[in-house]
């Protein structure tokens, strides 16, 4: 191996001794292993974990996403109204340095999806940089807490909101939107890092010259301006794939990748073609956002399979060579690993139950359909889909990777659904959908388990069984400590090797954040995570709201017993030994 | 203060120029719909209207007001059968914004704060007031204020 390749093998693997014990971007580093080297916690001690602190946000939304700590302070983004407060870590009880209260449209509560969450914030050049629910990237003074900047990026009229956590690479602020339910033109940005003047735009779908994307240059397909040729007329224009997940980064390959959501709308009759880019990982420029490589994991997507999930990056031995791979856990129930310099697929194999496909042809690259379980407006019902919509995994659940153990820990929900799709029409501002889709456990009747997979192989290891989907994200450390939490509100730690459960904790709130380990001033090792139910489990729930006299709901038919367990309510917890 | 009652009011525009000559307003002063819930400061309601619907709640009209809360992707935020999404549930006899069909008529014209869209320009009234008599046609669950686990799943 050459001294690069040794070089690159420590950058995306990470080294126990040289974690700063901070984390300062969402995923807590470019290759997004949500991988902390602290190794306090063990799978010795981590029964004796203890709370040592939690502050009530006061806010009910869905607290997706995860804390950042940089230096001696902690910064939490709220979901709306996006309160983004700074804790001081180095004074007893942690009191707030300052609370930044943006002025955010309240509108955008009825053109988010699916709750008014926020994926969080990243840490780059003395700012604490995030998305506003309506529309809007602000840069934070990490020091101070006032608003260097702020840059409208969507359009809410469009049906664009912005609960996706910004990355930074190349001196560039990567955003996008979400609206897959609204029939927008999905898109990526790249903003000025010192000004947040938006320098480039790079849409998903449309043609070429607004792909930025040259055919036949590099490895990019060498067919013109597939993201037209592959939709009928001119359904590309309101096609949606959003852009709400995650990004990762390849510095030495320089290329960014993330996952592209849904077509619109969901009635497939209604956009004939694989229409490309929807449900894709692209691989982009962060300089100028050209699109160097692309490949699509669900083409003509019947079934609202978003593959918006993480691409976490790192070198694994495939077939007897070591691979530069990307991995990825599809909505669709499919995990891939490919290769992150040319985008050939290496292994797809199912780590949810699978129904709508028969497996992935390696060769093409395409799924090997089950076409009864095609949808559209002239199939009628169609039942027995699994995974549902929520995904074999959500991509709002990003998953971790430990180099120690070589394994994948992610969360996942094990839930069927039918599907009665139904012609519907664009009105800007509004849905566009046009399916019924309710679910139902899948075979076990567990809803949700949490695993731990080899993605070299394709298989898994070991799980953990949930009685209800699992839909937080996780952290894995060199304590060989994993950590998840559960929709009715249990916090819990497993050893990374085994899978057996060492400790959990009740934090009054389902779990759909993402934990994250680091370093307290005092040297000691912490986890934090957020409680608070929310995100589609705010829809799905029924009741689990008492906010509002004027809102109420039978609990989810498919899971009545949830709302016993948990109601609504954000609470940043921390735990230490 | 006179009330002003108004029936068969196709139209929003003649609705406020028919109400304002009729009735005893300080000059300059806006059509407003009354909200029996609110509290009038000082006990005295503000001069308002209480407009009724034009339409009988029958089920031609409900049928109808189904179609065009799916047409409108009413659906897509308050769910199937509107029985709550992203969007609170409309089917549970509680009223955010107030239940009179003067209010209900209101929040679909001009939409309200915290996400509903106007739409007012996109709806006849005679197409919003067919939503309202689908809404009405119902039927509101029997035990929608209090929840028992007894380990059987509800109905």
């Amino acid at each position: 191996m050459t001294a690069a390749f040794l070089f690159a093998l420590s950058f995306f693997q990470g080294n126990p001794q040289t974690d700063d014990g901070q984390w300062t971007m969402p995923a807590k580093n470019y290759a997004a292993t949500r991988y902390s080297g602290l190794a306090q916690i063990t799978s010795t001690n981590a029964a004796r974990l203890k709370p040592v602190w939690s502050f009530s946000t006061g806010v009910l939304g869905g607290h997706e996403g995860q804390p950042l700590v940089v230096g001696t302070t902690m910064y939490v983004v709220t979901p709306f109204p996006d309160v983004l407060y700074a804790f001081d870590l180095k004074t007893e009880g942690y009191p707030l340095k300052w609370k930044y209260r943006p002025e955010v449209n309240p509108t955008a509560l009825g053109i988010a999806c699916c709750d008014a969450i926020n994926r969080g914030a990243v840490f780059a050049d003395g700012k604490i940089i995030y998305n506003l629910l309506d529309g809007h990237t602000v840069a934070i003074d990490a020091t101070d807490g006032h608003e260097v900047w702020k840059t409208q990026i969507g359009d809410m009229g469009q049906g664009e909101t912005t609960p996706m956590a910004p990355f930074v690479a190349r001196n560039r602020v990567i955003v996008g939107p979400s609206g897959g339910e609204f029939g927008i033109y999905g898109w990526v940005k790249g903003l000025d890092l010192a000004t947040g003047k938006i320098l480039w735009t790079a849409h998903n779908m449309g043609p070429d010259s607004l792909m930025l994307a040259h055919p036949g240059l590099g490895r990019y397909t060498g067919e013109p301006n597939v993201g037209v040729s592959t939709w009928q007329g001119d359904s590309w224009r309101r096609g949606g794939a959003p852009v709400w997940g995650w990004i990762s980064y390849d510095p030495q390959l320089d290329l960014i990748y993330f996952g592209t959501g849904n077509p619109g709308p969901y009635n497939t009759e209604q956009r004939p073609g694989e229409n490309k880019w929807t449900n894709s990982v692209l691989a982009r420029r962060p300089g100028d956002g050209t699109l160097v490589w692309a490949y699509q994991f669900t083409p003509h997507d019947s079934w609202d399979y978003d593959a918006n999930a993480e691409m976490i990056l790192t070198d694994l031995v495939v077939g007897g060579r070591i691979r530069r791979v990307l991995v990825h856990f599809d909505k669709n129930g499919f995990a891939y690993t490919l290769d992150r310099v040319t985008g050939e697929l290496l292994v797809a194999e199912p780590f949810a139950n699978v129904t709508w496909a028969k497996g992935i042809n390696k060769k093409t690259g395409l799924p090997i359909l089950d076409t009864t379980k095609t949808t559209g407006a002239s199939h009628g019902n169609v039942k027995g889909i699994c995974p549902s919509l929520e995904g074999g995994k959500s991509p709002a659940s990003p998953s971790a990777y430990s180099p120690r153990t070589g394994l994948f820990y992610t969360a996942t929900n094990n839930l069927c659904m039918n599907f009665e799709a139904a012609p519907v029409t664009r009105i800007p501002g509004t849905p566009y959908i046009g399916a019924t889709t309710p679910y139902m456990a899948g075979p076990g009747g567990n809803m949700g388990e949490f695993i731990a997979w080899d993605a070299a192989r394709g298989r898994k290891v070991w799980g953990i069984k949930e009685k209800f989907p699992v839909w937080s994200g996780s952290v894995v450390t060199a304590g060989d400590v994993v950590f998840y939490g559960t929709l009715d509100g249990w916090f819990k730690a497993a050893n990374a090797r085994t899978g057996k459960e060492l400790w959990k904790f009740k934090v009054g709130s389902g779990v759909v954040g993402a934990p994250i380990s680091f370093r307290g001033p005092d040297g000691k090792q912490y986890i934090a995570v957020y409680a608070g139910i929310g995100g589609d489990w705010f829809l799905l729930s029924g009741d689990v709201r008492s906010d509002d006299p004027a809102d109420v709901r039978p609990p989810a038919d498919f899971a009545p017993e949830l709302a016993r367990h948990t109601s609504q309510g954000g609470i940043v917890w921390i735990f230490g030994l | 203060m006179k009330q002003c009652v108004v029936r068969g009011a196709w139209c929003a525009g003649l609705l406020v120029m028919a109400c304002n000559r009729g009735a005893d307003f300080q000059n300059g002063a806006p059509l407003s719909v009354r909200y029996p819930d609110h509290v009038a400061a000082g006990g005295n309601q503000p001069p308002a209207v209480e407009i009724k619907s034009p339409l009988a709640n029958d089920s031609t009209n409900a049928t109808d007001g189904s179609k065009i809360f799916s047409a409108m992707n009413c659906d897509g935020c308050h769910g199937g059968g509107a029985l709550g999404w992203v969007g609170p549930s409309l089917v549970d006899g509680r009223w955010r914004y107030g239940g009179t069909d003067g209010a209900l008529y209101q929040s679909i014209f001009y939409g309200r704060p915290r996400g509903m869209p106007a739409y007012g320009g996109i709806m006849s009234p005679g197409a919003i007031w067919k939503v309202i008599a689908y809404l009405r046609a119902q039927p509101l669950p029997p035990d929608v204020p209090t929840e028992r686990w007894t380990g059987e799943a509800r109905p």
